[in-house]
């Protein structure tokens, strides 16, 4: 079922984003801008590709996907780029191999993955050290290190599990870490919830290796 | 009559690895009410201990330690790696939870409230001593002494170090201070944010006089006294066993 339909038109064309939700996933395609012709063939390819959905959801080798997104690519005139992503709290990431028509974990293959760090020194606190891999601006390693103080200490360690899979981007990782603080008892000494996510995102503005 | 704390001088001055493995081991017991209040006063020979949430890579040169035949260790508790040799005294405070001195959760207070012995016994020397947010004792906004301390095992711990009259001039190379850390005091390096008692005095001090001084501290501070004992021998098989799986293990001390 069509749900949200976004565009924006200009001189250089036009882009558009449509959202197809049926009861478990929400499906999102991206055209970026595209010409007249363009937009067309994309439309076209949005009715066959909704036809087969199901065919391409139910790849039974992925847990439930909660949201499936891709975009257009202009030069070989199809919709690509296919990103599925779990509903679980662990918001595993897919990305959809149509050679072999099956979604494949991401973080399983080596692809565009970046190496990032940063320093961040807390306001008045001590100093939160981020060493990270990035894959598609989602976090596919972590480790935070520095010398405050968490209690229980093992829940550092939890927290970067929890962020595996997590979108580099300040709202998430402010809710994330926020609820991780709470729901854990987490209590920091020299380091707030904010900090790393601060550190975090300073992070990922590095230039990747 | 005054309460008493156990005064534990054990340590292996040439093995960081049992000291931190019985550095664990006294907060253990005295939390689940085996032991008695204890505090321990112990040395390194030149070794790193490392802060638990450190990455070894990022904060240890270990072509320099190499050179100087430092060793690295990883403790349990948070807070940032120090440098020890035989002139940095160490002491380790371990009360069972709910202890009057330090009650409730706030690792804050804990530092604040178990820094004042060792603050205390630093000024009878005629060390300019005072307690700085978060972990420090500072003279002049030189550190001396930094803490560490952990709210766990049903006990509350605190240990920290003493400059007493330590190389600054190793502690300098084996450790890589980063410069977003450094971005805020207004000093470049770890030589210069950092003093010791033996030069605050500006004569030749012992670690024993500084450990008498700060005993009298804890004594006058808290209204304690110390009494000397030994470890228990449910402690030895502890310690020993922590040393084994733990403390004696490149897993613990260098995988971070």
């Amino acid at each position: 079922m069509l749900r949200e339909v976004a565009h924006r038109r200009g001189r250089a064309g036009a882009a558009f984003n449509l959202t197809f939700v049926d009861q478990e996933t929400r499906l999102v395609f991206r055209s970026g801008l595209l010409n007249e012709d363009e937009t067309s063939s994309a439309l076209d390819q949005v009715g066959h590709l909704t036809g087969i959905i199901n065919r391409i959801k139910s790849d039974s080798s992925t847990e439930p996907l909660g949201l499936i997104e891709c975009s257009f690519d202009k030069k070989s005139d199809r919709w690509q780029d296919f990103h599925g992503f779990t509903l679980s709290s662990e918001k595993r990431a897919y990305t959809f191999d149509d050679a072999n028509f099956k979604w494949v974990r991401l973080g399983d293959s080596p692809v565009n993955v970046k190496l990032k760090s940063a320093d961040y020194k807390a306001d008045g606190g001590k100093l939160v050290r981020v060493r990270l891999t990035e894959q598609d601006g989602l976090v596919k390693s972590v480790d935070l290190s520095g010398d405050f103080f968490i209690l229980p200490e093992e829940n550092l360690e939890k927290l970067e599990k929890t962020l595996l899979g997590s979108r580099l981007q300040s709202s998430d990782l402010q809710s994330l870490i926020n609820r991780f603080f709470e729901t854990t008892g987490t209590r920091g000494l020299g380091v707030k919830p904010e900090d790393f996510v601060k550190a975090l995102l300073l992070a990922s503005e590095a230039p990747g290796q | 009559m005054k309460n008493a704390w156990r005064l534990l001088e054990v340590e292996y001055m040439d093995d960081p690895f049992r000291n931190l493995a019985v550095e664990e081991t006294i907060p253990r017991m005295v939390g689940s009410g085996r032991s008695p209040a204890t505090i321990r006063f112990w040395h390194n020979s030149n070794t790193i201990v490392l802060g638990c949430f450190q990455s070894a890579d990022l904060e240890v040169d270990f072509d320099a330690c190499k050179e100087t035949g430092t060793k690295v260790v990883r403790r349990f508790t948070g807070g940032g790696a120090v440098y020890h040799d035989g002139g940095n005294l160490n002491y380790a405070i371990s009360l069972k939870k709910g202890n009057s001195l330090v009650p409730g959760d706030d690792l804050q207070m804990v530092f604040r409230r178990l820094s004042e012995g060792t603050v205390r016994g630093l000024r009878n020397l005629g060390v300019r001593a005072e307690f700085q947010p978060i972990n420090d004792i500072q003279v002049d906004e030189r550190k001396v002494s930094g803490a560490a301390g952990s709210i766990r095992w049903d006990a509350v711990f605190h240990h920290g170090c003493i400059l007493v009259g330590s190389d600054l001039a190793v502690l300098g190379k084996v450790l890589k201070v980063p410069v977003a850390k450094l971005a805020d005091k207004h000093v470049q390096s770890v030589r210069k944010r950092v003093t010791t008692v033996r030069d605050e005095l500006g004569r030749d001090v012992s670690t024993r006089e500084v450990q008498d001084a700060i005993i009298q501290g804890i004594e006058e501070a808290y209204g304690v006294e110390l009494e000397k004992d030994v470890m228990t021998s449910e402690e030895m098989v502890l310690a020993d066993e922590l040393f084994r799986t733990k403390y004696n293990r490149s897993e613990w001390n260098l995988e971070r």
